[in-house]
């Protein structure tokens, strides 16, 4: 075999190799990245001149949202709003097309460093670093009045009061609550006629960055719609509050979320 | 983008894809992964097409920017942050079975310098000015590159054929 021989046969062993992705896939790409350097650069800019007000009064809180920025990102998948009293308010109503790199750097923006997973749930490999009783203090859902998923929802926060008023809590039921809480999952109404109104209509969360302890961040894994529908879980989001350097340990099977009681019917 | 400019790129891309996902793949020997480097480098070629439109050889900024995507990707995937679109892709691209798996294996067994002068050289054509203007190197240093892949390939493949011929 002379050089031409080898580097023919290289050749024709790659002949059969043919890139798949349509063009109309790039630039669909390339469209949409534009658009959010456009929205990045916008809220950069904002993000700038609040860092440097929070330099020049000397406010010591690592995590808290500097003064004056103010984050409002509203895209199809997701939207992320500084309010006037520091908290932010985030809505996630499109899963599906939600890019999770976008949407941390729009929530680094106002303060809430995070990390986020589509279809994947982690965890810290070391429960010890689930800091859950800060979770409480960070995070608060508010389910969009008057929606179906508000009130499928009730029943679970009842089950919870239910069981401190009839008996006495072990440290069993004790640690078992903790950990229900900590995780915050957040779950799907599942029926089938009504799942595409409920998805519209979104979970809406309210997280306080400046209860966020330094050197601490949320991981969010969120679950898109027809993921594993034969899970039981009707577990759509779960999050969590980890130091920024905890080891995690990641699944991309559906968690389990708390047990549900059946609904109650009119008139029981 | 203009209508003149976006058929450009489209003309560019369907003219060039294929050399460059062969080179890429010549090079990561993942061919799964090889498709995701090379749609991204066309999604940057695409968004600053003006610029790379002008470019001498278009198709080695392609492969260039490949490559030096996957080092990017690979310290992401260090911080668990799932890739924008990687699980978007066709699965048939990701069997496999239309490279020659003994190729492949010859190629990753060359030290990866040498498996980016062979990519450049045989998959797009590059003179050796060319590649090294690509890579970065002195064109003695890509002639002696390509000269050692040659004799290890030659070794490798040799071996291969000697063997299908014993079965």
């Amino acid at each position: 075999m002379n050089d031409d021989d080898v580097l023919g046969t290289v050749r024709d062993g790659m002949a059969g190799v043919r890139m798949h992705t349509p063009v109309q896939k790039l630039v669909a790409a390339g469209r949409s990245r534009r658009r959010r350097r456009m929205g990045g650069a916008t809220a950069g800019a904002a993000l700038a001149t609040g860092v440097a007000l929070t330099l020049a009064i000397n406010i010591p809180q690592v995590n808290a949202p500097p003064t004056g920025n103010q984050v409002h990102v509203s895209l199809a998948a997701f939207s992320v709003d500084t309010n006037p009293d520091g908290t932010v308010t985030v809505k996630v109503t499109k899963e599906e097309s939600l890019d999770p790199e976008l949407m941390q750097r729009t929530l680094a923006q106002a303060g809430v460093p995070a990390q986020i997973t589509i279809n994947k749930w982690c965890r810290p490999s070391d429960e010890s670093q689930n800091l859950q009783a800060d979770l409480e203090k960070v995070l608060r859902e508010e389910p969009q009045p008057g929606s179906e998923q508000d009130a499928l929802r009730e029943p679970q926060i009842k089950t919870d009061r239910s069981v401190q008023q009839e008996k006495p809590k072990t440290e069993n039921d004790v640690q078992q609550e903790r950990q229900l809480k900590a995780e915050k999952d957040v779950q799907h109404a599942k029926q089938p006629s009504a799942e595409n109104d409920v998805q519209q209509a979104g979970t809406i969360l309210v997280i306080t960055p400046s209860a966020m302890p330094p050197g601490t961040k949320l991981i969010m894994g969120m679950r898109t719609p027809g993921y594993q529908p034969d899970s039981p879980s009707r577990v759509a989001a779960s999050i969590a509050l980890v130091p920024d350097d905890a080891p995690l340990t990641c699944t991309t099977d559906v968690p389990m979320g708390p047990p549900r009681e059946p609904r109650p019917t009119p008139g029981s | 983008m203009g209508d003149v400019e976006h058929l450009e790129f489209e003309d560019f891309y369907q003219e060039s894809r294929d050399a460059c996902l062969r080179a890429v793949l010549a090079t990561t020997g993942d061919r799964q992964l090889a498709e995701d480097l090379v749609a991204e480098a066309f999604t940057r070629a695409w968004m600053s097409w003006r610029k790379v439109s002008r470019h001498p050889a278009p198709h080695a900024w392609i492969v260039r920017v490949a490559l030096n995507t996957r080092i990017s990707w690979w310290r992401r995937r260090r911080h668990e942050v799932a890739l924008a679109d990687h699980e978007a892709m066709d699965p048939t691209a990701a069997d496999g079975v239309d490279v020659d798996p003994a190729l492949l294996a010859a190629l990753r067994r060359l030290p990866p310098r040498q498996r980016e002068v062979v990519a450049l050289r045989v998959f797009l054509d590059l003179d050796t000015e060319t590649a090294a203007r690509t890579l970065g190197i002195a064109p003695g240093t890509v002639s002696a590159h390509l000269s050692r892949a040659v004799a290890t390939l030659r070794g490798d493949l040799a071996t291969v054929n000697s063997r299908e011929g014993e079965r």
